[in-house]
C-alpha cells in the first residue's frame, strides 16, 4: 500500500498503527490500520449537542468507541508533538 | 436530536456522520482488489435497502448464494464443489454465483417446489456494485488441411464496462446464512443474468449470457419497489443497451497483473461489431 506524506505511525498498547489521513465531507477522517490484523477503524471528531468535541468511530460501532477515543487522543498528541496543533 | 455511538449530536452533525459513512464505503470499494474471482467466494460490495426501503446501505456479502438448507461450512464446500456420496456415486457441485433472470421465480410444475432463488427474488433484492467484468470470447480456428473448425476454442479475455459510468449496478438477490455448527452469520449473494445483448453475444459467445445491468431508475425500483412477479421478471431480464457498453481485449494473464484492465490487441482477433443500427428492437424495458 502506498502511503502519502500525511500518513504516520502510532503505537497503541504495543500494536503498531498505520494512520491514513482522509478528507470526507470537509472533515478529516483517520483510517486506522492495525498491524495485528484487526479490522480497520475509521474515526473523526464530531461535535456533540453541548458543543464539546468527541472522537467517533464511523460507521457507528459502540464496541469500537473506546478504541476511537483512545486512538483519537494519541493522534492529537502526535500533532501536538510535531507542532501542528 | 439524534444519537450517534450513544452520544447526543445535533441532526446536522448526524447527517454529516452518515454521509461520511457512505464516503468510507465508497473509499473501501476503491481500495478493494481489482479482480473478484467468483470461485474464491470472496466478498463483494452490495447495495442493500434498509428495512423501511427508503435508503440503502453499502455492505459486503459473500459472492455465491447459500440456501438455508446448507447447514455449515463443510456442507457449503460440498454444495459448491460436489462430493462423493455414500453409495460411491458423485454429486455435482452447484454454482450459485449467477441466477438466471428468466427462472428466478420458477416453481417446478411436477413437484410444486420453488426454485432456490424464488424467496430471495420476492423479498431480498439488492445490487452488486461493479466497475466492469471479465468474460471470454471463444474463437474456433480452422484445421489448415480440412478447413473444419477445431474442437477446442482459443479463449480471449475481454474487459467489459459502461462507456460513461465508473460504477454500475447489477441486479442481485441475497440470503442471510448461518453456520449451524459455529454460529457464523453471513449474507450471501448471487448476480442475476439475462440473455446477452448484441455486444455480449459476441464476447461471451459460449454462453450468450450477461449480467443484468440496471440504470439508476430500474436499480432503485429493483431494491425498493413493491413489485409484482411479472415486474420482477421484467427487470431481471433487462438487457442493457449495447451502445452504452464497451468491450476490449486484455492480456491472457490479466489475473496476475496489478492493472488487469489495460487493453491488449490480438492481431488475429476479428473486431467486435459495436453498431446496433440493424439490430432487431431489443427487449429493453420502457421506463415510461
Amino acid at each position: 500500500m502506498a502511503f502519502t506524506a500525511d500518513d504516520f505511525v502510532l503505537d497503541y498498547f504495543g500494536v503498531k498503527l498505520d494512520i491514513k489521513t482522509l478528507d470526507m465531507q470537509d472533515r478529516t477522517v483517520f483510517q486506522i490500520i492495525f498491524e495485528d490484523g484487526r479490522e480497520d477503524l475509521f474515526i473523526t471528531r464530531a461535535t456533540l449537542r453541548d458543543g464539546k468535541r468527541y472522537w467517533m468511530s464511523v460507521p457507528e460501532d459502540p464496541k469500537r468507541q473506546k478504541e476511537a477515543v483512545e486512538i483519537g487522543r494519541s493522534i492529537v498528541q502526535y500533532f501536538k508533538n510535531i507542532g501542528n496543533v | 436530536m439524534c444519537n450517534y455511538n450513544r452520544q447526543k449530536v445535533l441532526k446536522t452533525e448526524y447527517v454529516t456522520l452518515k454521509d461520511i459513512e457512505k464516503d468510507i464505503k465508497k473509499y473501501k470499494l476503491n481500495q478493494a482488489k481489482p479482480i473478484n474471482n467468483g470461485f474464491d467466494y470472496a466478498p463483494v460490495f452490495v447495495i442493500k435497502p434498509n428495512f423501511s426501503k427508503n435508503d440503502y446501505d453499502i455492505v459486503e456479502m459473500e459472492w455465491g448464494f447459500l440456501p438455508n438448507y446448507v447447514s455449515d461450512r463443510d456442507r457449503a464446500k460440498e454444495f459448491r464443489n460436489g462430493y462423493k456420496k455414500p453409495d460411491g456415486s458423485y454429486q455435482q457441485g452447484i454454482t450459485t454465483l449467477n441466477a438466471r433472470g428468466e427462472e428466478l421465480l420458477s416453481i417446478d410444475p411436477k413437484t410444486g417446489r420453488e426454485k432456490m432463488f424464488r424467496d430471495a427474488a420476492l423479498n431480498r433484492r439488492c445490487l452488486v456494485l461493479s466497475t466492469g467484468f471479465f468474460d471470454w470470447r471463444h474463437v474456433y480456428r480452422r484445421n489448415k488441411k480440412t478447413g473444419e473448425p477445431l474442437k477446442t476454442a482459443d479463449k480471449y479475455p475481454y474487459f467489459v464496462n459502461l462507456k460513461d459510468q465508473e460504477y454500475f449496478f447489477m441486479a442481485a438477490v441475497w440470503n442471510p446464512w448461518t453456520d449451524r455448527k459455529t454460529g457464523e452469520h453471513i449474507e450471501t449473494v448471487t448476480i442475476v443474468t439475462t440473455e446477452a445483448n448484441k455486444l455480449m453475444s459476441q464476447v461471451h459467445n459460449a454462453k450468450n449470457r450477461m449480467p443484468t445491468i440496471l440504470d439508476d431508475a430500474l436499480a432503485w425500483e429493483w431494491i425498493t419497489g413493491d413489485l409484482s412477479e411479472q415486474r420482477i421478471t421484467e427487470i431481471a431480464t433487462t438487457q442493457y443497451d449495447t451502445d452504452k457498453m464497451q468491450a476490449y481485449t486484455i492480456m491472457q494473464d490479466f489475473r496476475t497483473l496489478e492493472e488487469p484492465t489495460i487493453p491488449f490487441t490480438y492481431p488475429e482477433m476479428p473486431p467486435l461489431e459495436q453498431t446496433v443500427a440493424n439490430e432487431a428492437p431489443p427487449s429493453q424495458l420502457s421506463l415510461f
